[in-house]
């Protein structure tokens, strides 16, 4: 009879329903967590270039008057193009023109776009001019581990003595420092890469990878690094990166050591993201 | 049995799928949720799944948990202190530059660049001792300003001068600078980080009672001197910069400062 079988078919149903929406629910689930963990672990795909200096902070002069601020930006908006042509990449510069930018500002617009590097470009000057040659650097322990900070930062707040930016609270301070700490072995595993690129380029020597209490990497929460191309205080240097075509190498060499460290990027993560 | 068979198991199915639903969403809410947009400051940490993991040393050391009380001098005596020297009694601090006054003269260690060494080398350099630690300090800074030598070169310019000098029961050394210091600097990491390493680390190792040097220009702290270095609170000696003996205690591991919590 219908109304015996009628009813039973109608629960089932209902039933049934009720599981295919259970299952959807857990499919949509699966699929919204394995896309999350692949955008946060397997993609290698946003990177920020930090010319150095800009505007009236000039940086180093050469002996022809050859400035810092110029060279390096050059360098890397060609880097700039190569990461976006030839990888695919998202590439955010920190200045694209002879603008002064705060170096707090420039981490910060990494972390908002969730850069995967950090890479800031500058050229060297010293009062001896035989120094010559590239050098790359990451964040040192000592920036962010000594308590020599922190007495000084409630001294200097007892004192009346603001930060530079005009700190708002030790707390938050600390947190902006301790930003680096968790990414310095990836930096200095991507210092190498970059210094060996560099090494290989003909025309510079080899000084080595360093780490400094610099400040345009403390805040950086992604592998951060700052390369010093050359010394514009050298004069056979100066007259290198003087020359479009040795900037070019330059950037192609800065260039193979980023594709470097996105590949060894996916190989730790399983293999995503290859092009 | 069949899905149409009325004894068919749906209530159990039913609730076994909706208890993987929850599963996976507390498994994403926990282990996936994006982070902080804050910039700089974003205390969660994406990249930390992303990378591979991290010494905990570098992880884990000096986490604030406690801000403490800014001007509250129970918490300046809450803070770890520098294992260089114990700094518990005054007297003994003031003891040292007592003497070196008694003494009429003192042994400075001016850390100058020699030609072909990429780190500072410390020369010794005797000078007449003045009776305060600040006078002594503040003639330790012009010895480096104003010298002159055949085969060494202080990498501080010759154009600074000093404007105020300082030195906090902390054994923390106030460097005030008139502008010229900043001006005269010139571009360039390693002329700047020479040029701070070089005063750091002739105060460190000159005087015993200084363990960091806070640099000023003008009675104002700097972001930097030649846009590298940060120099908004006080700087180390660094073994990466000048030649010093790394001793046990400059490698230093933060104390327990009391009053924390966790």
């Amino acid at each position: 009879m219908n109304s015996d079988t009628g009813p039973c078919l109608s629960r089932n149903q209902w039933r049934m329903s009720r599981l295919l929406r259970a299952t959807i629910v857990t499919i949509i689930m699966l699929a919204t967590s394995m896309a999350s963990v692949g955008a946060q672990q397997q993609g290698f795909r946003v990177v920020v270039i930090d010319p150095g200096h800009g505007g009236a902070e000039v940086g180093a002069v050469g002996a022809t008057g050859l400035m810092e601020k110029n060279v390096v930006l050059d360098i890397s908006k060609r880097l700039g193009q190569l990461l976006e042509e030839q990888l695919g990449l998202e590439v955010y510069l920190t200045r694209d023109q002879d603008i002064y930018k705060e170096k707090e500002g420039r981490t910060a617009l990494a972390n908002n776009v969730k850069a995967n590097v950090f890479l800031s470009i500058h050229a060297n000057s010293y009062r001896g001019r035989g120094v010559h040659g590239a050098e790359t650097f990451f964040l040192s322990d000592q920036a962010t581990d000594d308590d020599a900070r922190r007495l000084a930062a409630i001294e200097n707040n007892a004192m009346g003595l603001e930060g530079p930016t005009g700190s708002d609270s030790n707390l938050q301070m600390l947190l902006w420092d301790m930003a680096q700490t968790t990414h310095l072995r990836e930096s200095s595993v991507l210092a190498e890469m970059v210094q060996s690129n560099m090494n290989s380029l003909g025309g510079t020597t080899d000084r080595g990878i360093k780490q400094a209490p610099f400040v345009v990497l403390k805040g950086a929460n992604m592998p951060a690094v700052l390369v010093e191309v050359g010394f514009l205080s050298n004069p056979d240097e100066e007259r290198l990166l003087a020359d479009a075509a040795y900037r070019q190498q330059v950037a192609n060499m800065l260039f193979q050591s980023l594709n470097r460290y996105r590949q060894r990027h996916a190989s730790l993560i399983g293999g995503g993201s290859s092009q | 049995m069949s899905r149409n068979d009325a004894n068919f198991p749906w209530r159990v199915v039913t609730i076994s799928a909706m208890l993987l639903s929850v599963l996976v969403l507390i498994g994403w809410v926990f282990f996936f949720s994006p982070g902080s947009n804050n910039p700089g400051v974003s205390a969660t940490n994406d990249d930390a799944t992303e990378m591979a993991p991290v010494p905990p040393a570098t992880a884990a050391t000096s986490v604030p948990t406690v801000q403490p009380t800014v001007g509250d001098p129970s918490s300046l005596e809450s803070l770890a202190r520098p294992t260089t020297f114990d700094l518990t009694d005054a007297e003994i601090v003031d003891g040292l530059s007592i003497a070196r006054a008694e003494a009429g003269t003192m042994d400075l260690r001016l850390f100058l660049i020699v030609s072909g060494l990429e780190r500072l080398i410390p020369v010794l350099h005797t000078v007449a001792a003045p009776p305060t630690i600040d006078l002594q300090v503040r003639s330790a800074v012009d010895e480096l300003i104003s010298w002159s030598g055949d085969e060494t070169i202080s990498p501080v310019p010759p154009e600074s001068r000093v404007r105020e000098i300082w030195v906090a029961q902390s054994g923390v050394a106030y460097i005030d600078f008139y502008q010229s210091f900043f001006d005269f600097s010139g571009g360039g990491s390693l002329n700047e980080l020479h040029t701070v390493y070089s005063i750091v680390a002739t105060l460190t190792e000159s005087f015993p009672e200084i363990f960091a040097v806070q640099f000023l220009v003008e009675g104002e702290q700097i972001e930097t001197l030649a846009g590298h270095v940060d120099l908004s609170h006080p700087l180390q000696p660094s073994a990466d910069w000048v030649l010093i003996e790394q001793e046990g205690g400059t490698d230093q591991q933060p104390q327990d400062p009391g009053g924390i919590d966790g």
